[in-house]
Parts: structure tokens; sequence; C-alpha cells
């Protein structure tokens, strides 16, 4: 069985301060404080740094935006992800 | 369509697996199905009408809180009024939750579905709970609630269930009202449980259309407290369900929900520190592991990721050690870095990787200190001690075939031997290399002779010399030992020590943490004791109680001034210690009227501990450990000439009290601790506690419950006392156990003592006393064969426990029969044939004038002997055992056997240590003990320097009784012992080790067999 794709869709408040995340399977949207915006150049893509977990830790294959991190999560942009997803 | 009515559509495993087509293949079908069979459409429709007054009653702007802990395809939310509800489900079929998922996108309804296993779920303050979980499935996880029927698993006490089971108490714990689909067998479980409100019978054909044929029933469930009667529906499709008398508790329903996976909280954030810009990360330490301080979020987000990088792998059973949760976490261990080829380097490259990430690393100053320290200190721990060793002479040895084999048995590749066929083995101290066509083995002598017979015989193959494996820490590190030695100096102590004694003792002090003294009995260890206290400035020595008169015996005859020493008897004399404090640990562990142990108040008070016959350390749970443990002194030095007591896994608690605990130079770990290796520092995926490691590196067991596995002492097992990896085991032990022999030559000049001769006589049965025994036997036997079956049939273990018991009373009828003990069948008076034979053994070595000591199990017993030589021979014995005080009984056998005239000591096994009895010329085993160290220590009593002549050694065995099976064990215990401290070849007289049940069964075989043919007939006759 291969890995379920997770569509994950975030938006940030006008200071940049606190996520709302949208993730497959859970209606409500997690809320979270951002540590920290990079924006995204040419080698690497947009990241945005949680102060929360909100991954599971299971072999997810996200869409959008990838989850990772031990201690809080780290999202990174992916390719596909729609632009109107993050302001 | 409405809610979730697609993924309802879906089938189940259960329907897509194949019918098992004979009781062979169910194990195959209930693998495919993992017990995922989709409720019926009538039945989950059933179970919202029976819920739905009591949901009437909640108010219309609260959504209901439901939990599915087994969603599977959502069949059970289905029926579920969508507006005023909220659905958590979980599975472990990730199929299903992507459905699920797929299908409640855009959805307005509120839900969430995770991928899981319910034995990592935690779940609280939930409505209700529905749910058809899996039936009968073994669960087992770390992270498991422990409730009523949770059991010792594979990841320690707690963590295995039957899967139905757990759901239902997970279940009740989580939420108000629970409606279960449940097994009928599992009626008896339900009931139990007072908040049962109803229970909806349903037709047996209920599942049959999901390929399951299983009775099953619907239990409601009640909120906390509640308590009522037990309403029985019996129920059909097309049938309305009536509701129970369950009603949600006020207030109840408005706590935040928790539903969390592996302890992951989405809603709580695990990093606080504000986001600052400064990137200082500051690198201290505490105690052994590496503290990070942030002083930004962001740079310890970053830093914190890129280190621990992710959660550890999860599948299967491994067990990790409960400080482990991440990839990384290698990275906060000083010790995995001092396993490293250049540990400055592998630091640095972790300084690296936080600068990587924007950090600043800012080393602070005590670190630094504390990493050149730890760094010197290692570089000593790691050294093994000065070691002579007797080993084969030669270069190699030639073994001859006694049958074609494999040169590797299991090996196919290994090429085949023929019968007769010579090889080179060369010898390794205890196991060989050997070489056959290219290709070469390194093996146990034990294990070769199964196969080999050693040319030449077994005298080639023993005879030994000594030779120096490890020249000692003095040599590597000369100028610290000059320091110590000039210490020693001053204090006067070398006028009193030989010098291997003053060398060893330089050594200990040298070594940066605590050691074994495994000192052979005989060689000084009390007088090393008392040095290593004088030098170490304030110390506490502990000695059992019986041997608090002999050590102050040693400090007068070594004319230490009182002034600096003391023995402590109460709490007022640990007021003000001295340099050298003396307790015994029976008022180390005693406690005063407020319940504190002495122990407590000696806390960080003592920089040194000695603990004389330490070997008693072996168990971390006893009294004196606990007591020992309380003291936390900077070192602790365990004195013992058998530190290896019973099975060479007993050294494992004493080096991880002596040379540190899941440390670089003891890698292993009595408690949760991983085991450190250099592996480590990469990924600390799959790493091992240090116990488990420990297990299987060096520990024989053909199986053991997983109680044995969680800490090596309690629950069943089957165990051979070998070691696995001998040469390992020996890099490990010489690190922490200084090992001097009586014979080496450093030692011998000035210890050494002749070599006792042993005798063992096999004794003939009297026909009264084998009546009287055998009725016994046959009793145990009966009993022991009845309970084997019964086992059998109900598919439990052996109760080891009252097979001990019995076999007990089998050993008295035997030993002690005029004094049997309970599970005893009456009493048999007259003296018996071994007593005799004893006794007439004793008035030989009276009459060839040599002093004996007569060791055996009980009081009674030395009381019968004692009367007995009276009565019949004359001969005056002195009696010591536990049930007279220590003061009278070390007096009388001081005045009256040690420096008198009484030729005769009969003594309990409580005389088998530290007594120094150079006066006695004859030992004699009335019976033999479980353990290879009592027996040892108790021969050790006379081999003393002032020993002056052989002393004779008689073991007496009753014939074909279970004495038999105790030498066997004990032989094995000595060998193993043996191969792991002293470098033996492991060689017993038996090639094969018998274990207990196989003996038990032999000797049940052998018992009821001969009543059968002539015993009975005897026994009639007798």
């Amino acid at each position: 069985m291969g890995a379920a794709s997770k569509p994950v869709r975030v938006q940030l408040d006008e200071n940049q301060t606190q996520a709302t995340v949208r993730i497959d399977g859970i209606s409500r949207p997690i809320i979270a404080p951002v540590l920290g915006v990079e924006p995204a150049n040419t080698s690497e893509p947009q990241r945005i740094y949680l102060a929360s977990r909100i991954h599971d830790g299971q072999p997810h294959k996200y869409t959008g935006w990838d989850l990772t991190g031990a201690v809080s999560t780290i999202m990174t942009r992916l390719p596909s992800a729609a632009d109107g997803d993050q302001s | 369509m409405s809610w979730l009515e697609r993924t309802s559509q879906r089938q189940s495993k259960g329907q897509r697996a194949r019918k098992a087509t004979s009781l062979g293949d169910l194990h195959r079908r209930r693998a495919e199905t993992q017990a995922q069979f989709w409720t019926p459409s009538w039945v989950a429709s059933g179970i919202w009408a029976s819920l739905a007054p009591a949901m009437q009653k909640v108010p219309e702007n609260r959504l209901i809180k439901v939990l599915d802990p087994a969603v599977g395809s959502g069949r059970l939310f289905t029926p579920a009024p969508l507006d005023r509800c909220s659905f958590y489900g979980l599975d472990i079929d990730q199929d299903c939750i992507q459905a699920l998922s797929e299908e409640t996108r855009g959805s307005e309804a509120s839900y969430e579905f995770a991928v899981g296993a319910m034995e990592d779920l935690t779940a609280r303050n939930f409505d209700i709970c529905v749910m058809n979980p899996p039936f009968g499935l073994h669960l087992a996880g770390p992270n498991m609630r422990p409730y009523a029927c949770t059991s010792f698993g594979p990841f320690g006490p707690n963590t295995a269930a039957t899967s139905h089971e757990y759901a239902l108490m997970l279940a009740l714990d989580a939420a108000q009202l629970v409606a279960a689909v449940m097994p009928s067998s599992a009626d008896g479980h339900c009931r139990s449980e007072e908040r049962l409100a109803a229970v909806y019978r349903l037709p047996r054909n209920t599942f049959k259309a999901e390929g399951a044929n299983v009775a099953t029933s619907v239990y409601v469930f009640g909120p906390p407290g509640f308590s009522g009667p037990v309403e029985e529906f019996s129920v059909c499709p097309g049938e309305e369900w009536p509701a129970p008398a369950v009603a949600f508790k006020q207030g109840a329903g408005d706590r935040r929900v928790v539903f969390r996976l592996n302890g992951i909280d989405f809603s709580e954030p695990t990093i606080s520190t504000p986001v600052t810009g400064d990137p200082t990360v500051r690198i201290d330490h505490h105690n052994r592991r590496i503290v990070l301080n942030f002083h930004c979020g962001l740079t310890e987000a970053k830093v914190l990721n890129a280190l621990l990088r992710e959660d550890v792998p999860r599948e299967g059973r491994h067990r990790y050690p409960k400080e482990i949760r991440y990839r990384g976490d290698g990275h906060f261990y000083l010790d995995t870095y001092l396993l490293q080829e250049d540990p400055d380097a592998a630091l640095n490259a972790f300084i690296e990787q936080i600068r990587q990430q924007g950090g600043a690393p800012a080393v602070s100053p005590t670190f630094t200190g504390y990493w050149s320290k730890l760094k010197k200190r290692h570089h000593r721990a790691m050294e093994p001690f000065r070691h002579w060793v007797k080993m084969d002479q030669g270069d190699s040895l030639v073994l001859e075939a006694t049958r074609s084999t494999l040169l590797e048995p299991g090996n196919p590749r290994s090429p085949a031997i023929r019968r007769g066929t010579q090889l080179k083995a060369v010898p390794l101290g205890g196991e060989y290399i050997v070489e056959y066509e290219g290709h070469t083995v390194q093996q146990r002598r034990d294990v070769l002779e199964k196969r080999f017979t050693f040319i030449g015989g077994s005298e080639l193959a023993r005879d030994k010399e000594w030779r120096l494996v490890h020249p000692g820490l003095e040599a590597k590190f000369p100028e610290i030992a000059k320091a110590y030695r000039a210490q020693i100096a001053k204090l006067g102590i070398d006028q009193w020590l030989w010098p291997y004694q003053i060398d060893s003792l330089v050594e200990l002090l040298m070594k940066p943490c605590g050691s074994v003294a495994g000192w052979q009995q005989g060689t000084g260890k009390a007088r090393l004791a008392i040095a290593l206290g004088l030098v170490s400035g304030k110390a506490l020595l502990c000695v059992e109680p019986g041997l608090l008169p002999e050590m102050r015996r040693e400090l007068i005859k070594l004319q230490i001034d009182p002034s600096l020493y003391q023995v402590i008897e109460g709490v007022d004399d640990t007021r003000v210690l001295k340099r050298l404090n003396l307790v015994s640990y029976h008022r180390l562990r005693s406690v005063d009227d407020r319940d504190r142990m002495l122990a407590a108040g000696l806390r960080r008070r003592v920089t040194t501990v000695i603990a004389d016959e330490g070997s008693l350390l072996r168990n971390p749970g006893s009294l004196q450990s606990r007591a020992v443990a309380r003291l936390s002194p900077r070192r602790l030095y365990v004195l013992d000439g058998t530190p290896v007591a019973n099975y060479p896994r007993d050294l494992l608690p004493i080096a991880g009290a002596t040379a540190g605990d899941g440390v670089a130079n003891q890698p292993f770990s009595l408690r949760q601790r991983p085991f450190m290796s250099p592996a480590l520092l990469r990924s600390a995926s799959f790493v091992a506690r240090g116990i488990d490691e420990f297990r299987d590196r060096h520990v024989c067991i053909d199986w053991a419950v997983n109680e044995f596995k969680d800490d090596l002492r309690t629950g069943a097992k089957r165990e051979l006392p070998r070691i696995n990896d001998v040469l390992g085991f020996r890099d490990w032990a010489g690190r922490f156990v200084q090992r001097r022999l009586r014979d080496e030559p450093e030692v011998a000049p000035f210890a050494g003592c002749p070599k006792p001769i042993y005798e063992d006589h096999e004794i003939g049965w009297d026909k009264a006393h084998f009546k009287y025994y055998l009725k016994h036997a046959i009793e145990f036997a009966q009993w022991y064969r009845n309970h084997k079956a019964e086992c059998g049939s109900s598919g439990k273990g052996l109760n080891l426990v009252a097979i001990l018991a019995r076999i007990r009373a089998v050993m008295s009828a035997a030993n002690n029969p005029h004094a049997p003990g309970r599970n005893s069948l009456g009493t048999y008076v007259p003296v018996t044939s071994k007593q005799r034979a004893v006794m007439e053994r004793i008035a030989e070595h009276v009459a060839a004038g040599r002093k004996t000591i007569v060791y055996m199990e009980s009081p009674e017993m030395v009381r019968r002997l004692q009367r007995e030589l009276q009565e019949n021979y004359g001969i005056d014995a002195v009696p010591f055992h536990g049930q007279r005080p220590i003061e009278e009984r070390t007096a009388e056998m001081d005045e009256r056997f040690r420096f008198g005239d009484c030729m005769v000591m009969l003594c309990s096994w409580c005389a088998q240590r530290g007594l120094n009895l150079a006066c006695a010329k004859a030992v004699v085993f009335y019976q033999r003990n479980w353990s290879g160290d009592v027996e040892q220590q108790a021969i050790a009593r006379t081999q003393r320097p002032d020993q002056d002549s052989r002393v004779w050694v008689d073991r007496f065995h009753l014939a074909g009784s279970l004495d038999v099976y105790m030498k066997q064990l004990v032989e094995w215990k000595v060998a193993a012992a043996d191969a792991g401290l002293d470098w033996g070849d492991g060689a017993t007289e038996d090639d094969v080790f018998m274990h207990m049940d196989a003996l038990i069964e032999e000797f049940c075989e052998e018992t009821l067999g001969m009543r059968a043919r002539e015993a009975y007939e005897k026994m009639l006759a007798a």
C-alpha cells in the first residue's frame, strides 16, 4: 500500500505570527503560533516554522505543504501548492 | 447520498480475504483480515436509536463529541445526526482513513480522522463512544494505558492486552456513554463493569455477510458512577431498539476533547521561547548529557529539528529506552562522543551543525572543563586492570571429529568434516579458533567437545601456564600511580600491605569510578577495605552483621589509631563521621520512628563506600542494595571473592552500581537507558535498552517471559549457566573487575596455600528411609504430571513457585527427614545412611587430627548431628547457625573451635562468608547448595594465607536424588563464572546441561517406573 496523499493548506495572519492550517481529515483548522517565515529563493522553497507540532509522524504524502520536524512542525511549500493558500 | 455512505459501501478485509479452507488456514485469514468486519447498517442505526433519548437532553447549541477508536469505513457514524455531533475516528487502516478524508472534504460536518493504533491513543472528555473493535487480537505497545485487562507485555508492565477488552476499557475511560459491539465470549468482562446499562443480543448471523461466524451483542454503558439494573433485549433487523435509562452527566461535556496519538498534542506549543533574533545557543551539560539553552524560539526550532531530525521508527516490537524518542537523541549523550575515534572532532561536528542552522554556539567554560576531565577519566576507565590468567600452553591444539559434521553447524556453506578428520585449533582463553579448508569458526570448548575430541587427551588441553594478559593501569599511567603511591606511603599503609596488595590498591584508586575488587578468598580483602577507607578521606565500610567482629579484630591487629575509625550502631554515631566508619548492612537499612533509613542520613556525606561481600548488590531491589544506593557516594567499591554469585548476569547490577550505568566504559544499563555505542551518534533508530543488549549478547536463555526480559531477575525462564560471547564479556568485566587469584605469580608467595582435595561420596539408601522418600517422590511425581497436564490443557505455563515448594519437600525427605517442613508427609526419625556416612567421615578426620567444618541447610540438622556425634562417637561439636545470636555463636566458635580444642564445627550456610578459619583442615558438605558461590565461599574459609595443609573437601550425594542435579548445576555455574572472570575454558564434566524441567521429567520417569517394577514391592517388603 502506498502512502496516502493528504492536502495541506495554510493561511498566515497579517503579522505572520499565527498560522491557520487545514489538513485533510480534520474539519476544524489548527491554529499554531509562527516562529518565523523564510521566503522562497532560487535554491530553497518557502518555509514556515511553527511553535507547535501539528503532524503525527505517520508516513503521509502531503500535497501543498510538507510537514516535517521532530519537536515542532516545519512547513515546506511544495511545488504544487496553490498560490492563494497562503497570504 | 448522505454522510459517509460512499465509504460505508467499501468492502471490509473480512469480505475481501479468501475463506479459510482448513484449520491451519485460519491463521492466514486472520492475518489478512486483521479482524476488520464492518458493522451491519441496521445495527449501527439501532445503536443510535438507543442513544437518541439521551442525546435529546443535550442543549442544541453544543456539539456531541463522538469517538470511534476503530472507525473503519465509518459505518457507525453514518446514522448519527450530522448537525449535532463532532466525530473523531481512528483506524490502523490507512486506506480507510484516506477514503473518509476524501469523502468528508468540504463537508459541513465537524470531524477528525487519524491513522493510528488504538494502543497509541489517548482519548478523554468524549460524550459518546461507538465502536466495533477488532476481536481477539493481541495488542502490544509502549503507549498503552494501564487497565485491569492489560498485562506484562514486550514493552514492560501493562503493555499487552486483548484488542476488544482494551478497546472497551479505553472507551469507558474516554466517554460518558459507550455502545460497543462485543463478542459474546466477552460477556463476563462487560458485565463486570458497573456502568453496564443494557445488552442487545444480536442474531448469530449478524456478521455472516462479512465472512465471520461469531455470536455478538451490543453493550451500552452509562456515565461514570452509573449503577442500575441491566436491561436485556434481543434484536433483529427491522426491529426498533428500546432505549436504556442512561443520560449524560451535566457539565461533563464542556471539557476540551483530548484525542492524541503517541502523545502528540496539536494544540499545545512545544517551543515557548520568544522570537528575539538572538542566535546564541549556549552549550552546557547536566551530568553526562549536553544541554542547549536558546535565546530565540526560531533558532531553537531550527537547531533542535535539525539535530533531532524525526521520530524513531516504531514498527515491530522493538523496545526503545524510555529516553529515546527521536533519531538524533544520541547527539545529547557525551558518552557517545567519548566512544568515537576522535571525540573532539565529533563534538566539533555537532557544534558546527548548530552553526549551520543559524545558531551562534557559545560553549560554557563549565562544559569545556567537564569535557576535558571526562576524556581523561574515560581513558582510565576503559583501561583493563592488571590481570593474570592461566591459559593453555602452546599455540595450537589438534581436534579429531567424533562424527561427520559441518565446521559450523547450521551454516550450509561451511565445509563438511568426515569422522576422524583432524583439525587445528588455536586456544583463545576458553574459546578456540578452528580452521579447515580456508574457513574459520570461533567456538567455546564445551560446544566443540560435543563433536570433537582434543587429541592427546584432556591433559594436553588442560596443561596451563600463567600469563599476564593485561599489564594494568600503572603501566599506562605511571605518573598518576606515583602520586597515589606517595599518598599511601605518607599514611603508613604500605607498612601492613603486601606488594601485590599495594599495586592493586593503587590501581583501584586510579580508576575514576568505583570498581569490583574480586580478589579470591584469602588474598587480603579485609586489609584492602581498611586501606581504601583510610586513603579515601571519609569512607563507609559496609559489612555483613556477622563479620563486624572480624573486621574489628583486623583493625586492632593492624594497630590502626582508634581515633580514625568507629562502628556505627545507631543514628547518634552518624552525627560526626570519622575517617573510616564501619556499619553493618542490617544497621544501614534499619529505619527510625519516622520510617527513615539510616542510610538516608548518611547520603552524600562520605566520598567512598566499600561494600564488603558486595555481590549481595546483585539484587537492586533488596533493602541492602537500596540502602547502599541511597548513600550516593562518589565511588563505590565492591569487595567479593565471587563477584559472579550465581549466574554471569549477576555482574550487571554490580557494574551499574560501581562503574556507571549506560556510560561509555560500562555501556549496559539496568534502568531504561540506551545501550551506549558509537552508532548512537549517527542514529537512535532501533537502539536497544542497555539491559536488552546485555541479554542478547551474554545471557544464554532458551525462553523467558517478558518479566524476566525486563529486568533479568523476576519471572520464569529457561536459562543455561553459560556466557555468550565470552570474549566480549571478559573485555567488559576486565574494565571494572580487579581479579587477583591466590595462585597467580605475584600473589602466591604471600597468600598461596595448597589446593584442596575433592572427594564425592555416593551413598546408598536405607530401605525404610527409601520407602519414606519414595512416598514423597511419587506424590511429587504424580502432582507434577497432573499439574503439567492441567497447564497444558489450559494453555498456561508451569507454576515454578509451586514446583520449587513441593520439590523442597522431596529434598527434605532425603536430607532432613526428621524435621520436614510444609508439604511433607510425616516424619522419619531414624538416622539415615547419609547421616551415618557423614558422621563416619567426620570421625575419620577427627582421628587424623583434622579440624572439620560441616555445612548443611537447616539448624535442625545441625542440632541432630551434634547430638548424634556426641552420643555415638563421643565427638564434641560447635553449633553455628542462624537461630543463634551473632555475638553468642561467634564467641563460642572463637573460643572452642578457632582457638580451642573442639575439632568439629557444624554450621548452616550462614557461616559461608567472611570467616577466617585456617585452623580447619577438612570441609564436609552434608548437602549441596544451589549456588556455586556459596560452596566456593564455604571452602574458602579454610583457604587462607596461613593454611599449611591440603584441605579435604567431601561432598555427599544420595544415589539418584536431586543432589545429583544440584551438583551439575553448581559445576556449570562455577565454570561459567570462571570463563568470564578467570578466562577458564568453561568445560564441565557433563557435555549437555540438563534443565530443571528435563531433570524433573527424568526423575518422575524413574520414580514411577521404579514403583511399577521393583520399588513398590521393596516398599511393601521393607
